[in-house]
């Protein structure tokens, strides 16, 4: 009996150092991910709940907020989980290993991957991904269509989406060609990370103005670099839309924003209700169920 | 006569002819940011109304005003291809553009008016995206405006 146990916590020390320390546990576990439907891109997915324009996708995977940084081993992993299989495609990318690449991929899909790398294309695919490669952070894994999808981002080439299947004990790199709009759908909010619309302040602009006249509206972001909308009250009707520091933004001091709007952007003369309120992604369209009265603004446009 | 309490009067129904060119252009130039891998697209949507209206109807009777319903033409939409991330992002993108437009020409009162107004439906953004030369590909179907319908716009001749 002691000998067994001598043996057993040996092979349990093997598999601590076999097990570099830097690989998260993987642990799966079933969560909710909600979605604001007006995310730029989403797609409309029958798979998710839909409640106030909020998509509600119940997903089984593993999410790391804020990103989980890679750190490649070179250490030869049995690929037992999709996070061991990620760590050796990073560090086989950062060395631009090429058999490494094909051997991590499942049967069905060499022949796409040795193309890539074979190719014409090599030598671009090697440069970015050797780059991405020591920047990778891991924000997320699901399972996703008799598979594993995970979705990574780096600094300067932004998300990533791999996608594993089991063959065997081993997770392997595999090909999707996805029809369905869900894996995009979450692509999007690991992208965008959405966080709650939120009113602006310190709002400045005229009571009235002529139709062929401009204006500036300034105003304060509650967090600098967020989206500002400028709505109607008719939905989806958005007049304007700006970032701090970015697009449409005259004011170069953070936080703050400059916008210029026009007098025809109210199509006549009129008296108008509109409404400005800020969020972390592009405001391309947004949900009236989330707009609430304290972003209400009027302006009169003369003749 | 029609409308007898009205002044100024008008005949119940007097024919008209001839051509009215109105047009209306609503073109954007955005960038699209409704897609995963890249941070931004540039892409121009259009949707216009535009044209000669060739006139020739019989005007009905409200209130003193003579008036008649046009059905005008519309034209809409856009494309946009893109390769990025030197060339491991690509996609074959369609913009998608349902509008429709209905105006109405008033020859009375004095001047004659034409007025109108824009229902821009839903514009999306149709096709697909591929990243790593194949070695995933999604199909994209998503809606970029959801659509609204203008005030009216008025022409006087």
């Amino acid at each position: 009996m002691k000998s067994r146990l001598v043996i057993l916590g040996g092979l349990l020390l093997m598999a601590l150092f076999a097990s570099p320390q830097n690989i998260p546990t993987f642990n799966p576990q079933p969560f909710k991910l909600y979605i604001p439907a007006f995310l730029p891109g989403i797609m409309e997915d029958a798979s998710a709940e839909l409640r106030n324009d909020t998509m509600i996708y119940s997903l089984e995977g593993q999410v790391f907020k804020g990103g989980y940084k890679i750190a490649a081993t070179s250490a030869p992993l049995p690929l037992i989980n999709p996070w061991q299989t990620l760590y050796a495609m990073t560090d086989a990318y950062a060395k631009r290993n090429k058999q490494k690449i094909i051997d991590l991929y499942s049967p069905d899909s060499k022949a796409k991957i040795q193309n890539v790398v074979n190719g014409p294309n090599a030598a671009k695919f090697f440069e970015v991904v050797s780059k991405a490669a020591p920047k990778l952070e891991l924000l997320a894994g699901v399972n996703y269509q008799n598979g594993f999808a995970v979705y990574t981002q780096d600094d300067e080439y932004g998300l990533h989406e791999n996608y594993m299947k089991k063959v065997g004990d081993a997770y392997r790199l595999s090909a999707l060609s996805d029809k369905s709009p869900t894996g995009w759908n979450l692509a999007l909010y690991f992208k965008f990370d959405p966080k709650p619309l939120l009113p602006v302040s310190n709002v400045s602009m005229p009571d009235s103005i002529k139709y062929d006249d401009s204006t500036t509206i300034r105003l304060t972001v509650p967090v600098a670099g967020r989206w500002v909308g400028v709505s109607l009250g008719q939905p989806g009707l958005l007049i304007m839309m700006a970032q701090d520091n970015g697009m449409n933004d005259f004011d170069p001091s953070p936080g703050r924003v400059a916008i210029h709007v026009k007098g025809n952007m109210f199509f006549n003369p009129g008296t108008y209700e509109f409404y400005i309120y800020s969020l972390n992604f592009p405001v391309q369209r947004v949900s009236m169920n989330f707009i609430k009265p304290e972003l209400k603004y009027s302006i009169k446009i003369a003749e | 006569m029609c409308c007898p309490n009205g002044v100024p009067c008008v005949q119940t129904s007097r024919k008209y002819s001839g051509t009215a060119t109105w047009s209306f252009g609503l073109k954007c130039h955005f960038p699209i940011f409704g897609c995963p891998y890249v941070a931004s697209l540039d892409a121009v949507v259009s949707a216009g109304v535009s044209g000669s209206v060739g006139l020739n109807y019989q005007t009905t009777c409200t209130g003193g005003k003579a008036c008649a319903t046009l059905d005008l033409g519309v034209s809409a939409g856009g494309g946009v291809g893109f390769t990025l991330v030197a060339g491991l992002v690509s996609g074959d993108l369609q913009l998608v553009v349902s509008a429709g437009a209905s105006a109405e020409l008033c020859v009375y009162p004095l001047p004659v008016k034409l007025c109108g107004s824009i229902n821009l439906g839903k514009v999306k953004v149709v096709g697909a995206v591929s990243a790593v030369w194949g070695i995933w590909e999604h199909s994209v179907d998503y809606t970029l405006i959801s659509g609204y319908t203008t005030p009216t716009f008025c022409k006087s001749f």
